[in-house]
């Protein structure tokens, strides 16, 4: 976790602000690669992800687009309410979104805040001289955040604005900016989920390989709503139920009840104390099991995952 | 079965195949390598189809091996051309194995798996042949230990610290940021130490002009079944990664019989270049730190282990493990889908 302070809150479009991060101690924030993203902690337990789109000469600083969503629970209401000055926890940077290496040619789609590591993305390819589209549809202009950024920049003679509300010539026209698919072109889409599924199902249709299509969903993992809250563990073979209060790990309240589970590393590492679920979804907060281990939610960590859901029954 | 068989190992570095034939066990099969007259290189079982001779200390002739035995001479793809004995009929049954063998910026790779050699499944390092940008050093060393433990060793570089006095500063793990992701099966394991004081080696890269202090960097990329891509490099305080010295590497473990292994490292420096009296030092640097350093602890780690696995062993881990114990676990998936196919 690193301590990091905001250097610059700006409002980029209607609903939308960006943040320029630094390190709290000055040094440098880690490196990272285009369609990386962080983990943002905030207050109660909500984490937050967001990709980064600093400028080039942004070294050692980062720079998220957050889009203000009233109806959600929380995460980006509180980001908005932050200011230039503030401390916010953050996590280094990941990438689940990287460039393909060795494409010839290039095709992004964003919609919405989905701009925000596709603008990494097609900055970086220009630097390099590579060959890209970038398709960026947004409602309105009121909607589109980096607008100028876009239009003034590098990436300007590469990149074509669509706005629904706008006339019909400039609306993307799906197929013919997808066309048929080549063998070293890419896509990459990222934006709501209904963008997203409408950009990979025209994709498909025109035979696009899924090797060759890219992904970033914004949908936060399991954790992201998770308070550090109490919750109660069935214990399936006794029939037990134990409560897990705020800042008990569950395997101390198993030890309390005098059930051993077998631990090595306490941290999520080794995954000795491995235990199957049964019913209920883990928090999972170890770094042992996969993605897709970790979806499946028929097992989790109990020396240091919880619970999202208010009871778990595992298989103790 | 132990090892995954369908993939590409490394076998050995493309200058050090000539005439004079070369003898590796991989995956537990002795291999000759030997690059014949036309150029091609060769890689065979070591074993003369006629009495199981030794081909590797025969003779080169040609493009051809011959069998330092009865005489026999065999060539790519492991066919007798040449019997030297009465008429020379050459029977159909005098053919040693050959295994598929490609060379990729420099690195000689060879296949064991009984499914197609597929070339373009070869992990590249386009640097080592871009001598434009990049200069390159490279070494190689037997470890008797489990591969995985050579894996586990550069995943996990806090090690660094200890053992490693001219590639770390006292008390550099504190200032560690160190994360893991896994990117399809590739496990990445990031160290980022902003501030640093920089370290002798990297303080030789800057040469007079070094700052004290640096941005540190080094990412390893772990791909099945044992290799390994490292970008370690510094950078002045708050500039980009790119504006400072950078090296890009390849270690590469080989399994060769049970308990041993054959590493093989190479690495691209984008600093220093053209200095061949550089080169010299900093090969000398990085092979030293590797087999006095590395490999002894290495071979004590696993003689003290005595046999047993890790799992068996069920040692104590700490967070930097999190890379080596998720590449085993992508390791272990891949040898149980080999084995359910």
């Amino acid at each position: 976790m690193i301590d990091a302070v905001i250097l610059r809150r700006q409002v980029e479009a209607q609903g939308i602000c960006s943040f320029e991060l630094a390190a709290a101690d000055g040094t440098a924030l880690p490196p990272f690669e285009p369609g990386a993203h962080i983990d943002v902690h905030l207050d109660g337990g909500l984490v937050r992800q967001y990709s980064l789109c600093p400028l080039p000469e942004f070294a050692g600083r980062y720079l998220i687009g957050v889009l203000r969503e009233p109806g959600s629970r929380g995460g980006s209401v509180a980001m908005h309410a932050l200011q230039a000055g503030d401390g916010l926890r953050i996590g280094a940077p990941r990438n689940h979104f990287p460039l393909a290496a060795g494409a010839r040619r290039s095709l992004l789609f964003a919609g919405g805040i989905g701009i925000t590591p596709l603008l990494a993305m097609a900055e970086h390819l220009a630097v390099r001289g590579q060959v890209f589209t970038l398709h960026y549809c947004v409602r309105s202009s009121a909607h589109m955040a980096f607008g100028d950024r876009i239009r003034d920049g590098a990436i300007g003679r590469n990149a074509r604005l669509h706005v629904d509300d706008g006339d019909a010539a400039q609306k993307l026209d799906l197929d013919q900016a997808l066309g048929q698919p080549e063998p070293a072109t890419h896509l990459y889409v990222c934006g709501p989920a209904g963008f997203m599924d409408w950009v990979l199902a025209g994709a498909r249709a025109l035979g696009w390989p899924e090797a060759q299509l890219h992904k970033e969903y914004f949908a936060a993992p399991a954790s992201a709503d998770a308070p550090e809250g109490a919750f109660e563990l069935r214990l399936a073979r006794s029939g037990r139920t134990l409560q897990v209060p705020v800042g008990m790990r569950v395997i101390d309240v198993l030890a309390d009840a005098g059930i051993d589970v077998p631990v090595s590393c306490e941290q999520g590492v080794c995954g000795t104390c491995l235990t199957r679920v049964i019913d209920g979804i883990p928090d999972h907060r170890d770094v042992f099991l996969t993605e897709e281990e970790r979806s499946r939610n028929d097992c989790f960590t109990p020396c240091c995952s919880r619970a999202l859901s208010p009871q778990l029954v595992v298989d103790l | 079965m132990k090892y995954l068989m369908n993939e590409w190992y490394a076998a050995g570095f493309s200058d050090e195949l000539g005439l004079d034939p070369l003898l590796r066990t991989l995956l537990e099969v002795p291999v000759v390598m030997f690059r014949g007259e036309s150029g091609q290189a060769v890689a065979l079982h070591d074993r003369c189809p006629h009495r199981f001779a030794p081909l590797h200390k025969g003779k080169v002739i040609g493009d051809a091996l011959r069998c330092p035995y009865h005489g026999l001479q065999f060539g790519a793809g492991g066919v007798c051309v040449h019997n030297p004995v009465g008429d020379g009929k050459i029977p159909k049954a005098a053919k040693t194995t050959a295994l598929p063998l490609a060379e990729r910026d420099g690195i000689v790779w060879l296949w064991f798996g009984d499914q197609p050699a597929d070339e373009s499944r070869i992990r590249r390092w386009p640097e080592f042949s871009d001598a434009d940008q990049w200069d390159c050093v490279q070494g190689h060393m037997p470890i008797e230990a489990d591969f995985a433990l050579v894996a586990d060793n550069l995943l996990d570089l806090s090690h660094a610290e200890f053992l490693h006095p001219n590639l770390a500063t006292p008390g550099f793990n504190q200032r560690t940021q160190y994360s893991m992701e896994q990117d399809g099966e590739t496990v990445i394991a990031r160290n980022w130490r902003p501030r640093e004081p920089i370290t002798r080696l990297f303080a030789m890269a800057y040469g007079d002009q070094a700052p004290q202090q640096v941005d540190h960097r080094s990412i390893v990329r772990w791909q099945a079944p044992s290799t390994l891509h490292l970008e370690i490099g510094v950078t002045a305080c708050g500039r980009p990664s790119t504006e400072g010295p950078t090296t890009l590497q390849a270690h590469l473990v080989t399994p060769t019989l049970p308990g041993q292994c054959h590493y093989f490292w190479k690495m691209a420096r984008d600093f220093q270049r053209k200095d061949p009296a550089f080169s010299l030092q900093l090969q000398a640097t990085i092979q030293s730190a590797f087999e006095t350093e590395d490999k002894p602890m290495i071979e004590a780690q696993a003689r003290y282990m005595g046999g047993q696995t890790l799992e068996q062993l069920r040692p104590v881990l700490l967070p930097t493990d999190s890379a080596s114990v998720r590449a085993r676990r992508v390791l272990q998936q891949r040898l149980e889908r080999q084995a359910a196919t």
